[in-house]
C-alpha cells in the first residue's frame, strides 16, 4: 500500500510544490497584512465608506486586533479556504478520474489489489498531498512572524488547531471531488461538484452577516464547521471534526459502492 | 474430471452491450490448461473487450466468466490475480523508476528466478536504465511483457501486444509465447495479425462484430485450405462460385479469395478471354481474416 500512495504522490510532484509554495506565498501575504489591518476602525473613512459586500472581505474589524483572532479570521476563514478549496478540488480530480484516464486503475486492479483496496490507496495519496500544502503554510506562516510589526505571538497548540481544522475542511472537499470522480468516472461532475461545495461554502459564511437571506443555509455550509475564531478563542468542537469525517465517510461509502458496478475506462 | 483437466477459464454467453452496441455478442468458449490462444479480430471486434472482463475491469452485461473456476466479478475479480499476469499495449507503468528496478520488484513479488529473469533480458533487449518514464513506447511495452512472464503465472493475459513492437522483438515474443506453455503455463493473446499469433498459438478464435465466428484448432490452423487469385486483365470478368473479391485499387488487376474445389477453379479459368497474366497462391489466416471483413457488395458468387 505504501509504495502506491508514495509513487501516487511523488508522480504529483510537480503540482503539488507548484501548489503548496503558492498557497505559503499567499498565506505570507496575508499575514503580513496584519500591521495595516489591526488599525482599522469603524471611523475610519474607508470602512465608512466601504460598500456592504466588501465588508464580508474584511469581517470583524474587532477580530483584526489581535494576532491569533487576525489569523484565523483573514487567513484561516475568509481568503485561504476558497484558495485551498479549488487546490483540493484539482487534487481530488488528480487522483479519482485523471489517474483513472492514464490507465493507473487498470495496472493496479490487474495486481491482486480489490477496487476498495485502489480507493483507499488513492485516497490516502490525496489526505497526504494535502497535509503536505498545510505544512507548507504552516512554515510560510513560521517564517513570516518574526518580520511582522507588532505582537505576532500565537500558541503552537492554537496554530496546529487552526491548521488541523483547515485541513480537515479541504479534506472533506477534495473527498466529495473524489468519490464524485471514483463513482461516475466523469471528471466534469467531480470538478462541478468540489466547486460547487467550495463556492457555496464560502459565499454562505461570508456573506451571511450581510445578506440576512442566506442566513438559514449556514448549517449547509461546510466552512462554518472550520469556524476558525471560535478555535482560536476556545478551542476545537469535537462535534466539528466528527461532521467533516462523517461527510467523507459517506460519500466514500456511497463512491466505493458505485466504484464496484461500473466499468474501469481506458 | 480431474482437477488439471478442468477449463482454466469459461465463457458462457458473455455479452457486453453499451447502449445500442453490443461489443461482445454471446461469446462461449472455454480454456484448457496450458493452451495457447489467440483472440483474433480487426478493431472494434470485441477483443480488448473481452479482456478487460477476464480481469474484471468491466462487468458483462449477460453471461458469465469463471477463471479457476471462480465466477469474475468486480468484487471477487481480485482473488484470482496472484496467478494471472496481464499486459497490454497500454499498460500503465510507474514513470519514476527504471525499467530494471520496476522488473527486480516484479521478480521479488513472484519469486521468479534470476535466471529467467536474464533470460528474459537477454531475449527483448530493453533499455532498463533509464527512467520508464522517459523510454520509448516500444521500450516501455518490452518490460511489460518481460514482467508479465516472470515467475510464469498460470494464466498469462496479453491483449496487443504486438503493436508497439518492432518485428525482431515479435518473434521473441511468440517464441517466449511457446516456451511458457511448454512450462505449463496459459497463455491468451488477442491480436490483428491472426497469421503472426497462429505460429505459436495452439488455437485462433477469430471475432467479427464481438461475436465468435471461427474456433480454429491447431489442426484446422496447418490445414488452412483456399486460394488466392489474381488476374491481370481489361475484361469484365464475373467472379466463380465461393469467390470473395478483394480490393486492389486497380481496374486491370482483379484479385479474389477462393474457397471452393480447386479443379472447378481451373475450369472456370481456362474458360476465360482476355487474361493477360495470373497468379494462384495458398490462402492463408490473413487472408481469411481479411475476408470475413469484406462488405456483402465487394463479394461476388457467394
Amino acid at each position: 500500500m505504501n509504495s502506491v500512495v508514495l509513487q501516487a504522490v511523488y508522480g504529483r510532484r510537480w503540482l503539488i510544490g507548484i501548489t503548496s509554495i503558492g498557497l505559503m506565498l499567499f498565506s505570507m501575504f496575508i499575514a503580513g497584512l496584519y500591521p495595516i489591518l489591526s488599525e482599522l476602525r469603524p471611523s475610519n473613512p474607508i470602512i465608512e465608506n466601504m460598500p456592504v459586500l466588501f465588508e464580508s472581505f474584511l469581517g470583524e474589524l474587532s477580530y483584526l486586533r489581535e494576532f491569533p483572532t487576525f489569523i484565523a479570521s483573514q487567513l484561516f476563514t475568509i481568503h485561504l479556504p476558497l484558495v485551498l478549496g479549488i487546490v483540493a478540488v484539482a487534487y481530488g480530480r488528480s487522483m479519482s478520474v485523471a489517474a483513472e484516464r492514464r490507465g493507473e486503475f487498470r495496472t493496479l486492479l490487474a495486481q491482486p489489489v480489490s477496487r476498495v483496496g485502489l480507493v483507499m490507496r488513492y485516497w490516502s495519496a490525496l489526505v497526504v498531498m494535502l497535509a503536505i500544502c498545510m505544512v507548507c503554510i504552516t512554515l510560510g506562516l513560521y517564517a513570516t512572524l518574526p518580520f511582522i510589526e507588532g505582537d505576532t505571538t500565537i500558541a503552537f497548540s492554537t496554530l496546529m488547531s487552526l491548521v488541523g481544522m483547515l485541513w480537515l475542511y479541504a479534506c472533506t472537499i477534495a473527498t466529495i471531488t473524489f468519490a464524485i470522480g471514483i463513482a461516475t468516472g466523469q471528471g466534469i461532475l467531480a470538478v462541478l461538484a468540489g466547486c460547487a461545495v467550495t463556492i457555496f461554502s464560502h459565499s454562505v459564511t461570508i456573506f451571511s452577516p450581510v445578506l440576512p437571506i442566506i442566513v438559514g443555509y449556514r448549517p449547509y455550509s461546510l466552512l462554518e464547521y472550520v469556524a476558525a475564531v471560535t478555535v482560536a478563542q476556545y478551542g476545537v468542537a469535537l462535534s466539528h471534526i466528527v461532521i467533516f469525517l462523517g461527510v467523507s465517510l459517506a460519500t466514500m461509502i456511497v463512491a466505493t459502492i458505485t466504484f464496484h458496478v461500473r466499468d474501469i475506462s481506458h | 474430471m480431474k482437477q488439471q483437466d478442468q477449463p482454466i477459464a469459461i465463457f458462457d454467453r458473455v455479452t457486453k452491450r453499451y447502449r445500442r452496441l453490443r461489443a461482445v455478442d454471446e461469446v462461449t468458449f472455454s480454456i484448457a490448461p496450458g493452451e495457447v490462444v489467440g483472440l483474433v479480430g480487426d478493431y472494434e471486434s470485441g477483443k480488448t473487450t473481452l479482456m478487460s472482463m477476464i480481469m474484471g475491469f468491466s462487468r458483462p452485461s449477460k453471461g458469465t466468466i469463471e477463471l479457476f473456476g471462480h465466477k469474475v466479478t468486480s468484487l471477487t475479480a481480485h482473488r484470482v490475480h496472484r496467478d494471472i499476469a496481464y499486459a497490454a499495449f497500454d499498460t500503465t507503468l510507474p514513470h519514476i523508476m527504471t525499467g530494471e528496478r520496476y522488473l527486480r520488484a516484479v521478480m521479488a513479488h513472484r519469486a521468479a528466478p534470476a535466471k529467467q529473469y536474464d533470460q528474459l533480458v537477454r531475449a527483448f533487449r530493453p533499455q532498463l536504465e533509464s527512467k520508464i518514464g522517459t523510454l520509448s513506447s516500444s521500450n516501455r511495452q518490452k518490460i511489460v511483457l518481460i514482467s508479465a512472464f516472470l515467475g510464469l503465472p498460470k494464466l498469462i493475459v496479453l491483449d496487443e501486444p504486438m503493436r508497439e513492437l518492432d518485428p525482431l522483438s515479435r518473434e521473441v515474443l511468440l517464441d517466449t509465447m511457446r516456451d511458457a506453455s511448454l512450462r505449463g503455463a496459459t497463455v491468451v493473446v488477442s491480436s490483428q495479425y491472426p497469421d503472426e499469433v497462429a505460429r505459436s498459438c495452439s488455437r485462433i478464435i477469430m471475432l467479427k462484430d464481438g461475436a465468435v465466428v471461427h474456433d480454429l484448432s491447431q489442426q484446422q490452423i496447418t490445414e488452412y485450405k483456399g486460394k488466392n487469385v489474381t488476374l491481370y486483365s481489361d475484361a469484365d470478368i464475373k467472379l466463380p462460385l465461393h469467390a470473395a473479391k478483394i480490393r486492389t485499387g486497380s481496374q486491370r488487376k482483379i484479385k479474389f479469395s477462393y474457397t471452393g474445389d480447386t479443379q472447378q477453379l481451373l475450369q472456370w479459368i481456362s474458360e476465360l478471354k482476355g487474361i493477360e497474366d495470373i497468379a494462384i497462391e495458398p490462402r492463408s489466416l490473413n487472408d481469411e481474416f481479411r475476408h470475413l471483413y469484406v462488405t456483402p457488395e465487394e463479394s461476388d458468387g457467394e
